[in-house]
C-alpha cells in the first residue's frame, strides 16, 4: 500500500513497467526481425550496391536503351491488362459469391481455391498443352468447323494474361469479397426507395462502398504481376519479354550481377510506387467512408 | 373518397408458410397509423410490400387510386426511414439527404437548396458537411427522416424508428417525428411492437396478429374496446375473468365465480355469443374492496395475494383468484397498503358498468 500512498512514484513505476512490458513484447519480434535483417535487407542493400558499380552507368543503359525500355513497358502492360481482366472477371464473381448461399456458395468458393492448390508451373503447362495450335481448344474449333486455320494462343500477351489471370484471380476476388460481405444490404433497400434505378443504385451507391476492396485487390494484382516470371517464360513468345525474365537471363547467361541488380533494384522501385499510389488511394476512398 | 393508400385482401407466402391473409386497410391522407403486432405477425411484410420490396401473391395496392401492387419500389414515391437509418457511408448529411432528389434528375443547385432547407425542418442545419458517422442516433434517425420527406412521397414509412434508441432519446423522437410529419403534412406508416410508442404517436392503430389484422382502431379503441382477448392482452395490461354469458329478454347475466350481475344485452358484442366468456378489466378498473364494500351494484371476487410490488406512484398487487386467475391492480399507497401480504385474502371489486365481455 505504500505505492498507493504516494502517486508519483506509483506513476513512474506504471510507467517503467509498460515501457518493460512493450521491450518484451520487442523481444518476440527479435527472431523475425534477425531472419528478415540477414536473408532479406542486407541482401536488398547489396545488390543495390552492386547495381550502383562504377556509378549510374547500369541505370543509364536500362533507360537508354529501346529493347530494356521496351521490356519494362511490356512488364506495365501486362501487369495493367492481368490487373483490368482480373477486376472485372473477379468483381463479377466476388458479388455472386456473396449474393449466393448454400451449395452453389460452396462450389463458387472451391472453385476459387481449389487451383491455388495446384502448384504454379503445373497449371501453367496446363495452359500450354490447351491453348497450343494442337491443342485441345484449336482441335476442338477445328473439329466443330467453327474455325479454317488454328487461332494463336500462346506465344503471345494473350496467352500470358490467361496464365496469368487465372492464377492472380483469387487475390483479387478474396479482397473484395470480404468488402461484399460488409455492406448492409438495406442501403440498396435505401438507394431504390429513394427513387434509384439499379444503375443508379450501383454506381451511386455499390460501387463506392466496394472501393477499398476494389483498390486492395488492384494492389496485390498488379504489384504481383510485375515481377511474374514462370508464365511469361512458358506461355509468352519472344516479343513479350517481361522484366523477370530479363533478370534471369542477364544472371544465367550474361552473368551480369551488376546489370540485373539494377534491372531488380528498377523493378523493386517501379512496384513500391505502384503499391504507394494505391495505398493512397486506400486511405482516401477509406477516410471518405469513415473508416 | 380517395385514399392515400389502400391495401386490397392482401395475400402473402414465403414458400409454404402465409405470411399475410386477406389483410385489407385504408389509410386517409395527413394520416399517422401504426401497424402494430408481436413479431411474425406480418406487418413489416405489409410494410415491405407497400414498400415495393415484395409484390403481394394475390391482392391490390392503391396509392392515391393508382394501382401499385407491381411497380417497382423507385417508381412509387415512397419515403422511408428504415431500422438502422441506413444512411449512405460515403455520402455527406447533404448528399444523403439530397439523394432522392438526384435519382429525380433534379438539378445540383435546386436539390442542394431543398436538402438543406429540410435538414433545417429536422434541426440538423449547421450538419450539412458531416458525414454519418460523425452523429448521433439521435441524428441520424433526422437524417434518415429528412432523406424520406425531401422529396415530398405520397406515404412515408417508418419502420421500427425508434427501436435503436435508448428509452429518454425515443420520448424525444416520438414527439419530434410527429411535429415534423404534420407541418409537412405527410401521411405516415409507422411499424412497431412498442404498444406505448403506437398509443402515443398513432391517428390510428392496425393491430396484427399471425398475418392477419386483428383489430383497426383509434387507440382508445383499441384500449377501451377491444375486440378480443388478443388485442385486449396486447395493449396495456389487462385481467381477465371467467364467467358464463346468458341473454334473454334485452338482458344479458354474468355469472361468475361467487358473483352474478346483469347488464343491457347491447353492451355486449354482437361476435360474443352465451356460453363460457371472459370479462376483461384494466388494472385500474378493480379496486379492493373492504368487506361492508360489497354492495349490490358492485362485482366482486376474491383472491388471494401473490406478490405486492412498490411502483412509487402506486402498489402493483398480484392476486390469484379461487380457480386459477392471475389478476393484478394497482393499489394506492395509503394506510390499507401495509395489510397486502402474501397469502392475505382479498376483495376486488368493479362497477357493473365497466368490463368488456370477450369471446372466451
Amino acid at each position: 500500500m505504500t505505492i498507493a500512498a504516494n502517486p508519483e512514484t506509483a506513476g513512474e513505476r506504471g510507467g517503467l513497467l509498460r515501457r518493460m512490458a512493450r521491450a518484451n513484447w520487442l523481444l518476440l519480434a527479435l527472431p523475425a526481425l534477425a531472419f528478415f535483417s540477414i536473408f532479406f535487407v542486407y541482401p536488398l542493400i547489396d545488390i543495390a550496391m552492386r547495381s550502383l558499380q562504377g556509378g549510374v552507368v547500369n541505370y543509364e543503359r536500362i533507360f537508354g536503351t529501346t529493347l530494356y525500355v521496351r521490356v519494362v513497358m511490356t512488364t506495365f502492360e501486362m501487369a495493367l491488362i492481368v490487373t483490368v481482366c482480373c477486376l472485372v472477371i473477379g468483381y463479377a464473381y466476388a458479388y455472386a459469391l456473396s449474393a449466393t448461399g448454400g451449395y452453389l456458395q460452396v462450389f463458387l468458393t472451391l472453385a476459387l481455391l481449389l487451383p491455388f492448390w495446384v502448384s504454379v508451373l503445373l497449371r501453367t503447362f496446363a495452359w500450354l498443352v490447351l491453348l497450343q495450335n494442337t491443342g485441345l481448344i484449336n482441335q476442338g474449333l477445328l473439329a466443330l468447323g467453327l474455325i479454317d486455320a488454328p487461332f494463336q494462343l500462346v506465344r503471345n500477351k494473350f496467352g500470358i494474361a490467361v496464365g496469368m489471370v487465372n492464377i492472380l484471380l483469387p487475390y483479387m476476388v478474396l479482397p473484395i469479397l470480404s468488402v461484399m460481405k460488409g455492406i448492409d444490404p438495406k442501403l440498396m433497400l435505401a438507394a431504390r426507395i429513394s427513387g434509384a434505378s439499379y444503375l443508379r443504385c450501383f454506381f451511386r451507391v455499390y460501387l463506392p462502398l466496394t472501393l477499398p476492396g476494389i483498390i486492395s485487390g488492384c494492389v496485390l494484382v498488379m504489384t504481383l504481376s510485375l515481377g511474374f516470371y514462370i508464365v511469361p517464360a512458358v506461355l509468352g513468345g519472344g516479343r513479350d519479354t517481361m522484366i523477370a525474365q530479363l533478370i534471369a537471363d542477364q544472371i544465367t547467361r550474361q552473368v551480369n550481377f551488376s546489370f540485373s541488380s539494377a534491372l531488380a533494384v528498377t523493378l523493386m522501385l517501379f512496384t513500391g510506387i505502384v503499391f504507394a499510389l494505391f495505398a493512397l488511394s486506400l486511405r482516401l476512398a477509406k477516410k471518405r467512408l469513415g473508416g | 373518397m380517395t385514399y392515400a393508400l389502400q391495401l386490397e385482401a392482401i395475400w402473402k407466402s414465403f414458400g409454404s408458410h402465409v405470411v399475410l391473409k386477406d389483410v385489407s386497410l385504408d389509410l386517409r391522407k395527413g394520416e399517422f397509423m401504426t401497424m402494430l403486432g408481436p413479431s411474425g405477425s406480418g406487418k413489416s411484410t405489409t410494410l415491405n410490400i407497400i414498400a415495393g420490396f415484395y409484390y403481394p401473391d394475390r391482392g391490390n395496392l392503391y396509392l392515391h387510386g393508382k394501382e401499385i401492387a407491381h411497380v417497382a419500389p423507385n417508381r412509387r414515391n415512397i419515403g422511408m426511414v428504415f431500422q438502422d437509418y441506413a444512411l449512405f457511408p460515403h455520402m455527406t448529411i447533404l448528399d444523403n439527404v439530397a439523394f432522392p432528389l438526384e435519382a429525380r434528375g433534379i438539378a445540383r443547385r435546386a436539390r442542394r437548396d431543398k436538402a438543406a432547407e429540410m435538414l433545417g425542418v429536422v434541426g440538423l442545419a449547421e450538419y450539412v458537411d458531416r458525414s454519418p458517422w460523425q452523429l448521433s442516433g439521435g441524428q441520424r434517425q433526422r437524417v434518415a427522416l429528412a432523406r424520406a420527406l425531401v422529396f415530398n412521397p405520397d406515404i412515408v414509412l417508418l419502420d421500427e424508428p425508434l427501436g435503436a434508441l435508448d428509452k429518454k432519446l425515443r420520448t424525444e423522437m416520438q414527439i419530434e417525428i410527429l411535429r415534423i410529419t404534420r407541418q409537412l403534412g405527410a401521411t405516415v406508416i409507422s411499424v412497431t411492437h412498442d404498444q406505448e410508442e403506437a398509443l402515443i404517436m398513432s391517428d390510428r392503430i392496425a393491430l396484427f396478429r399471425k398475418g392477419e389484422l386483428a383489430q383497426v382502431g383509434l387507440p382508445r379503441e383499441l384500449y377501451a374496446e377491444p375486440n378480443s382477448v388478443f388485442t385486449a392482452d396486447f395493449l396495456g395490461e389487462s385481467n381477465f375473468l371467467n364467467a358464463t354469458l346468458s341473454r334473454g329478454g334485452g338482458q344479458a347475466v354474468l355469472q361468475g365465480d361467487g358473483w352474478r350481475y346483469a347488464v343491457p344485452s347491447d353492451r355486449i358484442g354482437p361476435n360474443v355469443a352465451d356460453g363460457p366468456v371472459k370479462v376483461m378489466l384494466r388494472p385500474e378498473q378493480m379496486t379492493r374492496l373492504a368487506g361492508a364494500d360489497a354492495a349490490a351494484d358492485r362485482a366482486f371476487v376474491r383472491a388471494v395475494i401473490r406478490d405486492a410490488v412498490y411502483l412509487g406512484s402506486g402498489i402493483r398487487v398480484f392476486a390469484v383468484t379461487r380457480d386459477g386467475t392471475e389478476v393484478q391492480i394497482t393499489h394506492p399507497v395509503d394506510a390499507d397498503a401495509r395489510s397486502l401480504e402474501r397469502g392475505c385474502e382479498i376483495l376486488l371489486g368493479w362497477k357493473s358498468t365497466v368490463g368488456t365481455v370477450l369471446q372466451g
